[in-house]
């Protein structure tokens, strides 16, 4: 289906901060269709745990078998999201070519990797006092504030990405109608305000608790595009939308 | 040989290891919840092994709470250690205590799907095989070489719970065996490798 084509019907749980999802995304980066990506949220003990794994698709498949899988564990406090956990690791022909991994503790105001392959030393990172997120769970960061302070503007994060923590600043700037499969769908644009080399322009949807549908980030001459193809709540029942 | 389990929750592969522990060699000197409700601790009691729960919750830090746990392990001097669905990644220096003689089970094709949620991952991966992969524990999180490995076919019709159940019955006839051979003497853990019978693996 091309098109927003089934809602069975909408149900969205309010004693969750989040509704556990599965939502496909195509990844291009200048311009060209390079991956799928599969992000999923699910919730375990009062945790949250979001997956995303990427593999390459379509003609580049044939020339390299690459896949990166990322995944986060976290929690909610007063604060909003904060950090638990996070993984990346990626391979290249079936074999490991980088796995770091990452305890986070925002009480402890603290980051510590956790050993592998490629990241043969503990290192602790100290952090600044507040909620810490990581690269995945960043995107549900803003997700929550859009949806828990839709009065503020400015929203700001500690990310630690198993190589350092660095401070982000977002910006809610305007509501954007955009186009997926000729559909129009009604969007808050944010934008990431404090680095040059690193730009990031995240499309939230304004239903569906803020889902990101459109993420642009652009790392040096490289832009890579995320676009959302379709999304269903976990329970195939409750609600699926195809775009 | 004298070994203890941690488990996590409903311990079926815990299940299958007392079933099968007269065949394998292995008395439990013990079963070790981070979870006080995990009803591995009820098939435990069952068959009169003892039992104990650490709550992870109740500790400011892993290093702390791994401190304690090991604490609890070293009065029983077990000659294995068995993580059977042990839902909490351990500290460098636990790890290091025990490597050589703890083993993990961990439902995915490792180096795929680490961590949690597996079965429904490799669905939505479009995998097309899954399975079941036993390795011992080392202080890096995918350094522990792997042991053995059970693989399934992923169905048309599979959802991650179907998917689960077929793959469990590969865990519980995978885990007892890999056990045994540990048991026997026949399964050593030598310069970051798992030798059996002299070979690598």
């Amino acid at each position: 289906m091309k098109s927003l084509a089934l809602i069975l019907f909408i149900y969205f749980n309010n004693v969750l901060a989040f509704e556990p999802h599965t939502a496909n995304y195509q990844l291009s980066i200048n311009g060209i269709n390079i991956a799928k990506e599969i992000r999923t949220l699910h919730e375990l003990d009062n945790q949250y745990f979001y997956t995303a794994n990427a593999e390459t698709s379509g003609v580049l498949s044939l020339i390299k078998d690459y896949s990166i899988a990322a995944s986060s564990i976290f929690s909610i406090n007063d604060k909003g999201v904060d950090g638990v956990n996070y993984q990346i690791m990626e391979q290249e022909n079936g074999k490991v070519s980088k796995n770091r991994a990452i305890d986070i503790s925002s009480k402890n105001n603290t980051v510590i990797s956790i050993l592998t392959k490629t990241q043969p030393k503990i290192i602790t990172w100290k952090a600044e006092q507040g909620n810490i997120v990581d690269p995945l769970s960043l995107f549900l960061a803003i997700s929550y504030d859009l949806t828990n302070k839709p009065n503020q503007k400015d929203f700001y994060y500690q990310v630690a990405n198993g190589k350092s923590i660095k401070q982000h600043h977002y910006q809610k700037s305007k509501n954007v109608d955009i186009k997926i499969n000729n559909r129009t769908f009604k969007t808050i644009k944010v934008d990431r305000m404090d680095s040059t080399n690193n730009k990031s322009q995240i499309y939230y949807l304004t239903e569906y608790r803020y889902l990101p549908v459109i993420i642009k980030q652009t790392k040096g001459s490289k832009k890579y595009l995320y676009k959302i193809k379709d999304f269903k709540i976990s329970e195939v029942e409750k609600l699926q939308v195809t775009f | 040989m004298n070994g203890v389990v941690l488990i996590s929750g409903s311990g079926s592969n815990l299940q299958s290891i007392i079933d099968n522990s007269d065949d394998i060699n292995l008395t439990i000197d013990c079963v070790i919840s981070n979870k006080a409700n995990a009803y591995g601790l009820q098939r435990a009691k069952q068959v009169g092994i003892p039992v104990c729960t650490i709550e992870h919750s109740q500790f400011p830090s892993r290093e702390k709470f791994d401190q304690e746990l090991s604490n609890v392990i070293n009065t029983y001097n077990p000659k294995i250690i068995i993580l059977a669905g042990f839902m909490r990644i351990l500290s460098t220096e636990f790890t290091k205590k025990y490597c050589g003689k703890m083993l993990n089970i961990h439902p995915s094709l490792l180096p795929k799907f680490q961590g949690l949620n597996t079965h429904q991952r490799a669905i939505e991966a479009g995998e097309k095989k899954h399975g079941v992969s036993i390795h011992f524990v080392t202080e890096e999180l995918d350094g522990g070489p792997i042991i053995a490995q059970s693989t399934i076919e992923i169905l048309d019709d599979d959802n991650a719970e179907s998917l689960a159940k077929r793959v469990l019955i590969e865990e519980h006839k995978l885990y007892p065996k890999v056990i045994h051979w540990f048991t026997q003497g026949r399964l050593k853990f030598k310069n970051n490798k798992a030798v059996l019978d002299g070979k690598i693996l």
